[in-house]
């Protein structure tokens, strides 16, 4: 159910939710999904939040059980896919689809990607929804040490992956 | 250790610094760290480095879609209007034993619940009851018979050859105080 303000919300949280939702899970239209899905849980729950702070956290708390569903189902698939490699030649086609989606993303993107979703949540949090370590450990429900710890090594990793590149 | 001889903060702590989450004084205690040591320095410097390469990445533009209005809620079918797909076979063996089980119960309705009892009732208004109870059952016949009377005038004709002391029990004894002297 829409209610007053509801383009608003829309319109302003709309780029932040994609950008965080974009690399958390590296694909545009899944992305796009996630961030329909999320304010449609946000208009459904009927009460408006009091102001848009509010409704942001609410939102990218939202996203983020979205997006750990979709990396789940993400990772059921990609094992279903290497025991499908074992018995078909399909697996051919569909690695070469991986292999053109792969080359599409940016080579940062590529390296999100790889970072554990422990570690790339936390970061992506950091990095692109320009949250402090309070928010982020009460979003993901860590403490801000452990925010502290994962934003790190995740720092560390990517550092590696994009060795050429700093 | 830095040149200072103040011992090196951990990455976490150098990471956090930047992200502007070291807490007054200690900042500054880690501003003046890493003007004396070139490591932290260089750590802080890749760190930087890394999250200007993150904010300069271009994003794709998205797709601002349609206002979403939420879904339309699918009401709940009430649970005697829902419909079972059940096998024609498998419906059919179902209804034939609820028609079996009730015309067992409409026969057994008249009955007494004992199956080894049978009760007449006489036109001048005695009530014959007829047991047959096998031998193993006379444990039960006995608790049955336990019971306060309901009727008067029972007869209890037990089958030829019953032979009620078994295994030294003293059987007797308890039919003779069963009975309550009614011979």
């Amino acid at each position: 159910m829409l209610h007053a303000g509801s383009a608003h919300v829309y319109e302003t949280l709309y780029p932040i939710l994609f950008r965080i939702a974009y690399r958390i899970c590296g694909n545009r239209n899944k992305a796009e999904d996630i961030c329909q899905e999320a304010f449609i849980k946000y208009f459904e729950r009927g009460e408006p939040l009091p102001d848009l702070e509010q409704t942001k956290y609410w939102l990218i708390r939202v996203l983020r059980n979205l997006a750990l569903n979709h990396e789940k189902k993400k990772s059921r698939e990609s094992k279903a896919y290497q025991r499908l490699a074992r018995n078909s030649r399909q697996y051919t086609e569909s690695g070469e689809t991986e292999v053109l989606q792969e080359e599409t993303r940016s080579l940062v993107q590529q390296a999100l990607d790889r970072l554990p979703y422990k570690l790339r949540s936390v970061l992506v949090l950091k990095e692109y929804a320009d949250l402090g370590y309070r928010e982020i450990s009460r979003i993901l429900g860590i403490s801000e040490g452990n925010v502290k710890v994962r934003v790190f090594r995740a720092r560390e990793r990517l550092a590696l992956l994009l060795e050429d590149e700093l | 250790m830095s040149r200072s001889g103040l011992r090196c903060p951990s990455g976490d702590t150098l990471s956090a610094f930047v992200d502007g989450e070291v807490q007054a004084p200690w900042d500054q205690v880690l501003a003046s760290h890493l003007q004396a040591c070139p490591a932290c320095l260089a750590t802080v410097a890749r760190i930087r480095r890394l999250r200007e390469l993150l904010a300069a990445d271009p994003l794709p533009s998205p797709e601002l879609r349609p206002l979403p209005e939420g879904r339309e809620r699918i009401r709940p079918v009430a649970v005697w209007k829902r419909r079972i797909a059940l096998p024609v076979p498998a419906a059919a063996a179902a209804a034939l034993a609820i028609l079996a089980l009730g015309v067992a119960l409409a026969l057994m309705a008249g009955r007494t619940r004992l199956p080894w009892m049978s009760i007449r009732h006489g036109p001048t208004g005695t009530t014959e009851v007829i047991v047959a109870a096998p031998i193993d059952d006379l444990e039960q016949l006995f608790r049955t018979l336990d019971q306060p009377p309901q009727t008067s005038g029972l007869l209890i004709r037990l089958p030829a050859g019953s032979r009620l002391l078994m295994m030294g029990e003293p059987q007797l004894v308890r039919e003779a105080d069963f009975s309550r002297g009614r011979r």
